[in-house]
């Protein structure tokens, strides 16, 4: 891959770029805006679940009464407190941002409604309710919908999370840890590759823990006491902060220690004992135990996010403990450079790390990858504690034979194949099986036993995109090759692989599943439509990666939620919403089209 | 190659379908492989096994003569792929030549009733399932009779261009 993708997920931010989404309307545009066409598309094809609830489509959401005729409310599926309503207009309309001033009263009426419902359900004390639309790209249907949420006392602790990846890649990242660990987060404010940190509400500090110990882009979490955007205003936030949450962390038979971190700034060491002595007026009762503390307390600095214009004072301070640091030194350990086996188009190991949290694998998952390679993605998945097995139609490398990818090198030695990858990090046992295939024509039989798909189908440019087929289509002058077993393979359209890949998902992913893969992409002509679509896969995220000044990479996670029927396959005959990625089929020559013109140029330039 | 995964493959020659299950295992050479024991892991497979074909494949892997049997210990672990099995001398009394591990190991013939926490169960069926590592040999499609070889314990499932479904 070219050398941008390397730098995904390390500190580089600028190298992706972010495009913000929601669930499933994805927008070309800058974070800010949401583009309303995606909700009249929802809208038309009947596909918004909301409206389909609102016309009483949906017979597994129960109606609750509510007296106005133009509004629904219903139980929220995942509720984040003992109370969790939606209270939804019957007309779609799109997100939040779509609100004007003729919605006034439309808003107002549904806040009445909520405090009804809460009222009707025993809920009498409002200051202790919270309700409230949630911001693109955070919520998850674009049909506008008030969240009504009670008690807000037991709604969880505000957590804050350092984090230094593009900030898009780092919310669909923990998006779905948190579905996998069955969290809900609340977020109060707009963040996209603005800024490394990021406020947000979690029901519990175990689940905020689990979350750490998955994640790839984010460094530290830390639970809020105050902020500001003064020092002025971080003391009287923390004076602020309920003092008998404060005591089980500041009694005196504790010990703890204060650190002081800025970013984008360095302070002498004069300055950050002057802003450790500033917080004396905090009850610390325990000893300091500058070693080995029990507790760690953090004030956090932030001075933006350009190193030629660092301000005198701060944009923000944060001060809160400390709880559990991110998993971002497994992008070291795991590291492509250090590993045994590696081809042309290894993933990078941060990478196959986000790859794997899409895919939400745990503990004794089976996890496939048709188009296996060396096993990168694999390694991931083994990790965290998912046995592992992989097609790849390449015998030489699945044998883990032939020519070596690492300069100085020129064949492979005996410990080089897909096996001894997992033993060098010791995650043999979680090795299943890698056998040699066309992953066009899978040999599998018919049955759900794959917990996720997790791959990187080959885009024609630096391995070729393959399948067997009859000899009617080979181009003469091709060869077999003996050694290798393979018989002659003949190109294959890259729109009809991602079409297989789709349905070979559908069908051997189990209900819940997840499809994860990268989707290559001509910039210019770039359209959501675009997507590959399956009746029974629903798209989760979309998230791009630059790799040339015209052609990007889209990480593309897909839930199987339907079971599969044999009449799905041919789905996409009867679907006019599905538009063949048909710019695909060109993608090679695309991708180099910037060379070709470049060429021409010089050589123009050079006649002259 | 696993047996848990011979009991996921199918042959996918033209026409032939569902009678391409289960593939025909002949093995010519075969380890035993120690795995950890996860009883998890393995009560969660348990629903997903077709018990013929196990039982089938467990069968001729158990009627393989002594010498084309490596158990684990006899190059301490590591690579296994560029070497040759050793000659072995039999085991006093044991004159019937059959592999000796699973001979040992009785494989069950049915999932029983509360298997999840049947430690014994779990760690035959672990055994079997993970345990056992066919490393040469051929797949046999029951329906057409061709075959797919497995060389160094990887099956090769390509299809020539005739074969190949359109």
């Amino acid at each position: 891959m070219a050398e941008e993708s390397k730098r995904a997920g390390s500190e580089s931010g600028p190298a992706c770029q972010a495009a913000a989404a929601a669930d499933a309307a994805e927008s070309s545009l800058p974070a800010a805006e949401v583009a309303p066409r995606s909700s009249r598309a929802e809208e038309q094809g009947g596909k918004c679940v909301f409206c389909r609830i609102a016309g009483r489509r949906e017979p597994s959401t129960e109606l609750l009464p509510c007296e106005n005729e133009d509004l629904v409310c219903f139980k929220d599926i995942k509720p984040a407190a003992p109370h969790h309503y939606l209270v939804v207009p019957k007309k779609h309309l799109g997100n939040c941002r779509e609100l004007k001033k003729d919605h006034i009263e439309l808003v107002e009426s549904m806040v009445a409604v909520g405090k009804t419902i809460l009222e009707r359900n025993n809920f009498t004390d409002f200051k202790n309710a919270r309700m409230g639309f949630h911001m693109p790209p955070f919520c998850s249907i674009s049909h506008l919908h008030l969240h009504v949420l009670a008690p807000v006392d037991q709604l969880g602790f505000l957590s804050k999370l350092v984090y230094r990846v593009n900030s898009y890649w780092f919310i669909t990242e923990i998006k779905s840890l948190l579905s996998l660990f069955g969290g809900q987060f609340i977020s109060s404010q707009e963040t996209y590759g603005k800024s490394p940190f990021w406020i947000l509400s979690i029901p519990s500090e175990d689940i905020a823990r689990n979350l750490m110990k998955r994640t790839v882009c984010a460094k530290s979490i830390f639970e809020l006491w105050g902020h500001g955007k003064s020092p002025e205003e971080l003391y009287s936030s923390l004076k602020n902060y309920p003092v008998e949450k404060m005591v089980p962390f500041l009694h005196s038979d504790s010990t703890y220690k204060i650190k002081i971190h800025t970013f984008n700034k360095t302070l002498t060491q004069e300055e950050k004992v002057k802003r450790i002595d500033a917080l004396e007026f905090l009850p610390f009762e325990g000893k300091v135990n500058l070693k080995k503390p029990q507790h760690i307390f953090s004030v956090l600095e932030d001075y933006g996010l350009d190193p030629n214009c660092i301000p005198e004072n701060p944009h923000n301070i944060y001060f809160g403990r400390w709880i559990a640091d991110g998993q971002r030194e497994l992008i070291e350990s795991y590291s492509v450079k250090k590993r045994h086996f590696i081809g042309n188009t290894s993933m990078d190991a941060g990478l196959s790390f986000i790859m794997a949290n899409h895919g939400k694998v745990k503990e004794n998952d089976i996890v496939f990858d048709p188009f296996v390679g060396t096993g990168g993605l694999l390694i991931a998945s083994a990790h965290f504690g998912a046995y592992v097995c992989g097609t790849d139609i390449d015998y030489n490398t699945v044998h883990g034979l032939g020519k070596a990818s690492r300069k100085n090198q020129k064949w492979r030695g005996p410990d080089e194949n897909i096996r001894a990858n997992l033993r060098q990090y010791g995650l043999e046992k979680y090795y299943l099986d890698v056998l040699v295939s066309d992953a066009s024509k899978p040999s599998w039989r018919k049955g759900t036993y794959f917990d996720a798909i997790i791959t990187d189908p080959p885009y024609g440019i630096r391995e070729s995109t393959r399948r067997t087929g009859s000899q009617k289509e080979i181009p003469k002058g091709m060869e077999k090759c003996p050694e290798s077993h393979v018989p002659v393979s003949l190109s294959y359209h890259l729109s009809d692989m991602f079409f297989d890949l789709l349905n070979f998902a559908a069908e051997t992913l189990v209900l819940g599943g997840r499809l994860v893969y990268w989707l290559p992409v001509y910039t210019p002509e770039y359209t959501e439509e675009m997507v590959p679509w399956h009746p029974c896969l629903k798209l989760i995220s979309n998230c791009e990666q630059k790799l040339s000044s015209h052609t990007s990479r889209r990480l593309i996670t897909m839930e199987k939620v339907k079971k599969f029927e044999d009449r799905d396959q041919y789905s996409h005959l009867l679907s006019d919403h599905f538009l063949p990625y048909q710019g695909h089929n060109s993608f090679r020559e695309k991708y180099f089209s910037g060379v070709t013109k470049r060429i021409a140029k010089e050589e123009k330039s050079s006649q002259e | 190659m696993k047996l848990l995964t011979h009991n996921l493959l199918s042959s996918h020659v033209r026409g032939v379908g569902p009678r391409g299950f289960p593939l025909r295992l002949q093995a010519t050479e075969v380890r035993i492989n120690p795995v950890e024991f996860n009883p998890d892991f393995v009560a969660r497979m348990i629903p997903k096994v077709e018990w013929a074909a196990l039982l089938e494949a467990a069968e001729t892997v158990r009627t393989l003569p002594h010498a084309r049997v490596h158990l684990p210990g006899e190059w301490g672990g590591g690579e296994w792929s560029h070497r040759q099995p050793r000659a072995r001398g039999g085991t006093p009394g044991d004159d019937l030549g059959l592999c000796p591990q699973l001979h040992l190991v009785e494989v069950p013939k049915g999932p029983i009733e509360g298997y999840e926490h049947d430690e014994k169960f779990l760690r035959q069926m672990h055994h079997v399932l993970l345990e056992v590592d066919v490393l040469e040999g051929t797949l046999q499609c029951p329906e057409s009779g061709r075959l797919f070889p497995i060389s160094r314990g990887i099956p090769n499932m390509l299809l020539s261009d005739e074969e190949t479904e359109t």
